[in-house]
């Protein structure tokens, strides 16, 4: 209890509440996510110990979820790709004269959401992660196998998705095959005169800050770097804002909630899938599916509540499976081995002030969150106008802060961020999957371990299927994720077919 | 006889064990590259048809200025750090120095219909944002900067 209470200080709420309005902003900004707030200012942690680089950490992550409601509502542009749903009803509440309530209604959601998944979290993930410790490298083998089906299944390709989930895992396995995990120490895949920048590979920071901070720079630079002129941002009071607006509607809350909560443990799905599946539920339970799309108060509750619902469940696999939830929990995993802790099912248990410390951190942003939101959301709504050729110099410079100084002063991890600024552009421009490289490329090498050492201990393959139950278990979700992907595939083709041929018959 | 359990028998060489997993990776992303060629191929074919090299990168949408300015300022941005740096070593003075003029380089690429007021704003977050950050990093958390 001790250690709680030193590490709970005055510097610790600060810190929470900094990173929340940090946050706020990069959310409120369209092209800034929350991904790229956590990766950004990541190098501020640098010099502040775990519980509190968490604090801010945990409050750049609910902070930049959060924010991306203010763009969605005021001018149509989703500021995060999780508030995408929140622009069907929140602008035309917007457009009917109600922004402000629009926004109340939004911000309020989310901290039902964040505190709902927040609860969850809190008595899920040490469930999750005792049954975890039970698992050999057979199992924790499969566990990642089954991350990567699951997130190849929600993309747009499952095939596409698998292959950048393996291609993260080969760039993974750049330099030596690591003594400490039991390898034999040998150079592999790179040639001998680049091992003095890569034998130990690439470094996960500088990769993720150039995958989130300067790909989405040169992809804003492609499209011409245009700002949203600030007449465009009008906050008239118009109805006020009151809290009857949430008669009725707990089942939605909670439903919502639930549905945001549940993606966010599936491994690398992001807060669109959440919120696009929560917001279609809540249209299909409602009784007046007509009124969505019109500025229905129940579609933005939908919205914000499943991508605030989204914070606390992505954290679930992360800490109790160390696999992330999400690309930003992909960050946050940068953030604990910077401080040298390993999330995994023995987190919990070994850590266990840093978990209740963390737990009081989530808690505390999604309040702060909405303090700050709820009282000064005509101030935040301003940030929209912010000219991006002002902001993005200096975000560039904190991404070169973050790289150089990962590892202390090595050039190199510069110009890897720069390696995967440009491959994160060109490589969605070419179709490839960035959530399933990154997850792909955080698991790689303890895949190796888990299947070398398997196949080590026991001698042949089949041991994959006949371990355990667990095992068999696992190959039963693998292949439910496999069978979704191909069902769903084979639906929207059809369904574009029949669009098609409506098109037609119609000409 | 073999049996088949046999045939699932694997047996590691520790000496050569740091290839077997990268091997089989690379075999994979071989044989997945290959179906996406066969699944997705016919319908990139299509689209090669269908309009010339020109009206595609236009329907891309790609600000050339922005876009190439950018990815050339980035890297002169990144190799001028350290040589800048050494004249005065460890005080990251190579980072400041060069965020300056790349702070502005970028924001003049970025703006759009530039006049004297935006020009001097510019001016001022490239003379304001490095030193910021500099001061914040290399001066309060003591860390390390080219």
């Amino acid at each position: 209890m001790d250690a709680i209470f030193s590490s709970l200080d005055v510097t610790y709420f600060l810190l929470v509440s900094l990173g929340t309005i940090i946050g706020i902003l990069f959310g409120a900004i369209p092209g800034m996510t929350a991904t790229m707030a956590v990766a950004v200012c990541l190098p501020m942690t640098y010099a502040l110990d775990l519980n509190h680089g968490l604090a801010l950490l945990l409050g750049l992550y609910v902070g930049g979820i959060s924010g991306g409601l203010v763009p969605a509502i005021l001018i149509n542009i989703p500021g995060t790709p999780s508030s995408i749903t929140t622009t069907f009803d929140g602008y035309p509440m917007t457009k009917n004269g109600e922004p402000e309530k629009a926004l109340k209604i939004g911000i309020a959601s989310s901290l039902f959401g964040g505190l709902f998944s927040a609860a969850v979290l809190f008595y899920f993930a040490p469930t999750l992660a005792d049954w975890a410790i039970k698992f050999s490298y057979v199992e924790k083998f499969l566990i990642i196998l089954f991350a990567l089906t699951v997130i190849a299944s929600l993309c747009k390709s499952m095939l596409v998705g698998i292959f950048s989930g393996v291609l993260g895992i080969w760039v993974s396995l750049f330099g030596v095959y690591d003594m400490s995990k039991g390898g034999n120490g040998e150079l592999r895949i790179i040639p001998e005169f680049m091992s003095t920048y890569l034998e130990n590979g690439f470094s996960l920071l500088p990769l993720l800050i150039g995958l989130f901070g300067l790909s989405v720079i040169f992809d804003e630079a492609q499209k011409g770097v245009r700002d949203e002129p600030a007449d465009n941002v009008k906050l008239t009071s118009g109805r006020r804002f009151q809290w009857s607006v949430f008669m009725g509607q707990f089942a939605n809350l909670i439903r919502s909630s639930s549905i945001g909560t549940f993606v966010g443990m599936l491994p690398g799905v992001g807060g669109s899938a959440a919120s696009v599946l929560a917001y279609s539920q809540t249209k299909n339970f409602s009784k007046d599916p007509g009124k969505f799309g019109t500025g229905h108060p129940a579609g933005v509750i939908a919205s914000e509540s499943s991508n605030n619902g989204l914070t606390g469940g992505a954290l679930i696999p992360l800490l109790s499976l160390g696999i992330p939830g999400d690309s930003t929990t992909a960050v946050l995993i940068g953030a604990f081995t910077l401080q040298g802790i390993q999330v995994g099912p023995l987190f919990i248990g070994e850590n266990r002030a840093t978990w209740d410390i963390m737990m009081i951190g989530l808690v505390a942003a999604n309040l702060i969150m909405f303090g700050v939101m709820y009282f000064a959301i005509r101030h935040i709504a301003k940030v929209i106008t912010v000219p991006k050729y002002l902001l993005y110099p200096g975000i560039m410079m904190m991404c070169v802060v973050g790289a150089y100084a990962i590892n202390s002063g090595i050039m190199f991890d510069v110009w890897t961020l720069f390696i995967f600024g440009l491959f994160g552009f060109l490589g969605t421009k070419l179709g490839l999957e960035i959530a399933p490289f990154i997850i792909g490329f955080i698991l790689g090498p303890s895949a190796e371990v888990y299947f070398v050492k398997s196949l080590e201990s026991f001698g042949t393959l089949t041991i994959f299927f006949t371990k355990s139950p667990i095992a068999v278990f696992l190959w039963v979700l693998i292949a439910i994720s496999v069978g979704y992907s191909i069902y769903s595939t084979r639906k929207a083709k059809s369904h574009e077919r029949h669009a098609g041929n409506g098109e037609a018959f119609a000409k | 006889m073999t049996s088949i359990s046999d045939l699932f028998k694997v047996q590691i060489d520790f000496e050569r064990s740091h290839l077997l997993f990268p091997t089989m990776i690379e075999w994979l992303l071989a044989a997945m590259a290959l179906a996406i060629v066969v699944t997705h191929g016919p319908k990139w074919l299509a689209q090669l048809r269908g309009a010339s090299i020109g009206a595609r990168i236009k329907a891309w949408e790609v600000d050339k200025r922005r876009l190439f300015g950018c990815l050339a300022l980035t890297p002169v941005y990144f190799a001028a750090m350290e040589p800048v740096g050494s004249i005065y070593p460890n005080t990251g003075v190579g980072f400041l120095i060069t965020s300056y003029a790349y702070g502005f380089a970028l924001s003049w690429l970025f703006v759009r219909d530039n006049d004297r007021r935006k020009t001097l704003l510019m001016a001022l977050n490239a003379l304001i944002t490095p030193t910021i950050v500099w001061f914040l990093f290399a001066h309060v958390f003591r860390i390390t900067l080219p």
